[in-house]
């Protein structure tokens, strides 16, 4: 399908905003990456051989019996490595870039966890000894993965209910809006907590009630957009030249709506982030030991005297935000100069 | 440029010299618009600036007045001299001071130019607030009744969404005129009517700038208008003037291919439309507007020479044309 | 009986839009936008229709291809009787009866190639893709336009050519009757002329039946064959075109002939006096009794009906014999 000039338009004006580009990279690179912590991050060995014996820890299961242990749980690497080198095994191993777990908590530091910035945790432990900086690429790729999801289906949704509704208009559309006015006053908050309280905290469980609640303001775009499109005179001829509607609503009208689309995602992409934070940070949110920036947030307040928690997720949440708003500055300028009034 | 001097007379009310404008185009690049545009207007005299779309003719008349959109536009060169005063080379402030009082305009869209929560009356004292409010309102009831309005009152009290195309628009001009300006600029200020009410406004255009004075720059696509109420015309096309001449001698006499051809693809008076003359191709775009004649590609009798940038000469009393075979 | 030669036929169309008020919405009144409104195409027939503004040639053009619904009247398609409230007889009626917009830079969706443009309706309509692209090259070549044009968007044409295209889009659908609702209108001078001939060719190879809606009146006079006047929503004159600048007779056709500056006279225009009356409140009796220059007392008391003058000329004024 040929991208039609309008839209090669838009894309160069985008490119040529470099703030805008590059950070869009940089979240692309950085999410891409995220999505392959397991294996960048992971205090378990790529590839390992023990005693002539080659092992994938990272990829699969082996449990402590395997290496002479007692029990049918996972081996702990780092301490059978520390074992095998006093015992003079033969043994060596590729470990991932980042060698830590965010999940596996390591007391053995000085005193008791959160653990200051060392050699071993680069930016320190949370407060309960779990690596800083495991713990932050892990989250980022959870809550990156969360409002994705939650953005892609409430603009699914939103799109869908608002074109309906502006194309059909009159009566339906009337209907529609009162019901969307009642639904978008219920309490977001209160719901979420009482449906976690009783189906537990599951993550696409969240995703679920989320969407829920998220889909009404871009319908409210799209009803604007489609009831002012459904007049344009080439929507007219459609209508005579005797396309169907639900044609002239995809085909016709839809790809001239999406501005609001493209220019709203990022800035929705900021709220699931910060939706999901904040709900972490109250403890409604996922259920622990779940890396989220949202509970290393309320460590990082409670554990002030240790601030490496709360300045490096704070960092790293306003840095993941700021990309996100040059985009969507750079996406909004690119589908809409206003300032510098081109001779079109 | 020696023939342009002879008729430069100094009593004009507005004379327009080399006057260009360019917008900002595509990858920030300037885009001359317009190129060289020379007239002027005599006082009380309606000159129409007359040509199709693109020809920059509404360009130049914004420009005129700082109108012009920034940051997207520029004037490169030009002067606009008007009661001793080079209105180009004005700062924005200053122009404040000259446009409504000495200089009036009206739109094509009068819906567009009213404030549409204010009543009729109200804006119309805006554009006398120097003066008291007696004062004013009688001025403007007197202009209103000569505007041809039965009941002046209904009116005033009126919004502008309670008031006809026709009638909003001659509220406009009501409103252009009551500072009694030295000129009014009229941008294609029917186009948007109906033919009837199209006979009104126009009518009342002409007989008020008569009473007060006040010159009129009429900008039009509308060749029937310009014979019917100007005085002198201008012909655009694509950015520069190509002809200018007194009403009577364009319609009789047009020297330049373009308006020749103008005329003949109009179709009046013909029972057929075999008989019309189009102009073959179509306007061309400023951004492929380049040095030469830029009507070459249409033009029937057009030859080599015409690759090079036309010059403009006289040919009788204030007859001038931008072409090389017009004599 | 059926009139071969008719190709379409309205008679008695009203088109009324509904105004609601009140917190519920409800109908309170009607905006009479067309009333009574009766006409008889001829194959290879151009007839214009002008009026200025509220004169109801537009809900006219909108009802005659199915965007309205039709208070009353009914429809006639090569002498068959349709219903015109049935979307039946618009699916029917797609392949026959067909609009050209009146501005050429909104009547194409910009996101579409010539092709999708021209080809996409065929397709809509269960035209083969086969038989669909050898449609689509003829109406090209028709309008004049070229194959390789067909990559294109609209933006790369001019506005003359995308009034081509919107004639192009029609003629592949093999309409047979074109409502041209303004058709020049948004053009450039040197460039309407071009449409015109355009229509004139069609008729005369293809046997196209035109409806040209129309404000102006010397393209009316050069392009059509007959002209129906119209004024609030109804009917005021028929009449040959030929005639109509010399012989028209209601006073409405006569102040809008007047009202035209034209290049060659030094004749002032005629100014009409009073403004065009709403028309949700219609004045009682002939509608144009509030402003024609000729009105009597007689004028209010009941709408008069359209006289048959002489063969080609119906007014809707009873006066115009002693008005002469």
């Amino acid at each position: 399908m040929k991208i039609s000039a309008i839209t090669q338009e838009r894309i160069r004006r985008f490119r040529a905003n470099k703030l805008a580009w590059w950070s869009l990279w940089v979240l692309l690179g950085a999410y891409l990456l995220s999505l392959l912590s397991p294996w960048l991050v992971n205090d378990r060995p790529l590839v390992m051989s023990y005693q002539g014996r080659l092992a994938f820890p990272a990829f699969v299961f082996y449990p402590e019996s395997n290496f002479g242990g007692r029990y049918e749980t996972e081996a702990d690497y780092k301490l059978l490595l520390e074992e095998a080198l006093t015992q003079g095994k033969s043994v060596w191993t590729i470990m991932p870039p980042i060698p830590q777990d965010p999940l596996r908590a390591r007391l053995d530091g000085d005193g008791t966890p959160p653990y200051a910035p060392s050699r071993e945790h680069w930016l320190g432990t949370d407060a309960h000894g779990r690596d800083l900086l495991a713990r932050l690429i892990h989250g980022f790729r959870i809550c990156m993965s969360f409002s994705l999801l939650l953005t892609l289906l409430s603009t699914i949704l939103g799109v869908l209910i608002g074109a309906i509704q502006g194309y059909l208009g009159g009566k339906f559309d009337i209907f529609a809006q009162r019901v969307i006015e009642v639904w978008s006053s219920l309490p977001f908050l209160y719901v979420v907590i009482l449906i976690a309280a009783l189906y537990g905290h599951g993550f696409w469980l969240l995703v679920g009630i989320m969407t829920v609640f998220s889909w009404i303001g871009l319908s409210y775009f799209m009803r604007g957009e489609f009831l002012r499109l459904r007049d344009v005179t080439y929507v007219k001829a459609a209508r005579v030249l005797g396309y169907s509607h639900w044609h002239i609503l995809v085909k016709e009208i839809l790809p001239n709506a999406l501005t609001p689309v493209v220019t709203l995602f990022p800035f929705a992409l900021i709220g699931g982030i910060s939706s999901l934070t904040s709900l972490d940070f109250l403890g409604f949110g996922l259920a622990p030991p779940t890396p989220s920036w949202g509970d290393l947030m309320s460590q990082g307040l409670s554990h002030l005297f240790a601030p490496w928690i709360a300045v490096s997720t704070v960092l790293a949440l306003f840095i993941t935000l700021l990309l996100a708003t040059f985009v969507g500055e750079g996406l909004r300028d690119a589908m809409d100069p206003k300032s510098g009034d081109r001779y079109e | 440029m020696s023939d342009l001097c002879a008729s430069v007379n100094p009593q004009d009310l507005l004379r327009v010299e080399n006057m260009s404008v360019a917008f900002r185009g595509q990858a920030n690049a300037w885009l001359a618009v317009t190129e060289e545009v020379n007239f002027s207007i005599a006082p009380s005299e309606v000159f129409a600036l007359v040509g199709e779309s693109g020809c920059g003719k509404s360009v130049t008349a914004m420009g005129l007045l700082g109108l012009l959109p920034r940051p997207g536009s520029k004037i490169l060169q030009g002067h606009a001299w008007f009661e001793g005063v080079d209105l180009l080379a004005l700062s924005a402030s200053e122009l404040v001071k000259w446009r409504g009082a000495k200089i009036s305009m009206i739109f094509q869209e009068p819906a567009l130019a009213l404030n549409p929560v204010r009543t009729m009356q109200s804006q119309l004292r805006e554009a006398l607030r120097q003066l008291p409010k007696a004062e004013a309102d009688v001025r403007i009831e007197a202009l209103m009744k000569r505007a041809g309005f039965a009941d002046v009152a209904r009116v005033l009290r009126s919004y502008p969404h309670e008031l006809s195309g026709g009638m909003m628009q001659r509220v406009m001009i009501v409103m252009a005129l009551l500072t009694k300006p030295r000129l009014l600029i009229a941008d294609e200020p029917t186009t948007a009517l109906d033919v009837t009410v199209q006979a009104q406004v126009m009518s009342l255009l002409q007989e008020l700038c008569r009473e007060t004075s006040t010159g009129l720059l009429l900008i039009t696509h509308n060749l029937g208008l310009v014979a019917h109420y100007a005085d002198r015309v201008g012909v655009m096309y694509a950015g520069r003037m190509v002809e200018s001449a007194p009403v009577q001698r364009l319609l009789e006499n047009p020297r330049h291919p373009y308006s020749q051809g103008l005329l003949r693809a109009v179709p009046e008076g013909l029972d057929s439309v075999e008989k019309l003359a189009p102009i073959p191709g179509s306007v061309p775009r400023p951004q492929e507007f380049d040095q030469g004649c830029r009507f070459r590609n249409r033009c029937p009798i057009a030859k080599e020479i015409c690759a090079r940038k036309p010059t403009l000469r006289s040919i009788g009393e204030h007859h001038t044309v931008a072409c090389e075979f017009a004599t | 009986m059926k009139h071969t030669d008719e190709v379409l036929a309205v008679k008695d169309l009203s088109v009324w839009y509904p105004i609601q008020q009140g917190l519920l919405g409800r109908v309170q009144s009607h905006v009479k936008a067309l009333r009574h409104f009766d006409l008889s195409v001829k194959r290879g027939e151009i007839v214009a229709v002008v009026g200025e503004s509220g004169c109801g040639k537009t809900t006219l053009a909108s009802a005659l291809v199915g965007l309205r619904t039709w208070q009353t009247g009914e429809l006639f398609l090569d002498g068959e009787r349709l219903d015109p409230n049935n979307s039946a007889t618009w699916k029917r009626l797609r392949t026959s009866v067909q609009m050209v917009f009146q501005d050429p830079y909104g009547s194409l969706n910009p996101r579409q190639t010539l092709q999708e443009i021209l080809l996409g309706p065929l397709r809509a309509n269960g035209i083969g893709l086969v038989e669909g692209k050898v449609r689509v090259l003829e109406a090209l070549h028709q309008v004049g336009l070229t194959e390789s044009d067909l990559e294109k968007f609209p933006h790369a044409f001019s506005g003359g050519q995308r009034q081509r295209i919107g004639i192009a889009r029609a003629l592949a659908l093999r309409s047979k009757v074109l409502v041209c609702d303004e058709p020049t209108s948004a053009l450039d001078v040197s460039v309407q002329a071009q449409v015109l001939q355009l229509l004139q060719k069609l008729r005369q190879e293809l046997g196209l039946s035109i409806i040209l809606i129309s404000h102006d009146l010397s393209v009316v006079r050069a392009l059509a064959d007959r002209v129906v006047v119209m004024y609030l929503g109804s009917v005021v004159e028929i009449i040959p075109a030929q005639n109509l600048f010399a012989h028209a007779r209601h006073p409405y056709s006569q102040a809008l002939l007047a009202s035209v500056p034209t290049l060659n006279s030094r004749k002032t225009p005629q100014i009409l006096q009073g403004e065009i009356p709403s028309l949700t409140e219609l004045p009682p009796g002939c509608v144009f009794s509030s402003r024609c220059p000729h009105v009597r007392p007689e004028c209010s008391l009941q709408e008069p009906a359209l006289q048959e003058l002489s063969e080609a000329n119906l007014v809707r004024c009873p006066w115009t014999q002693e008005l002469g």
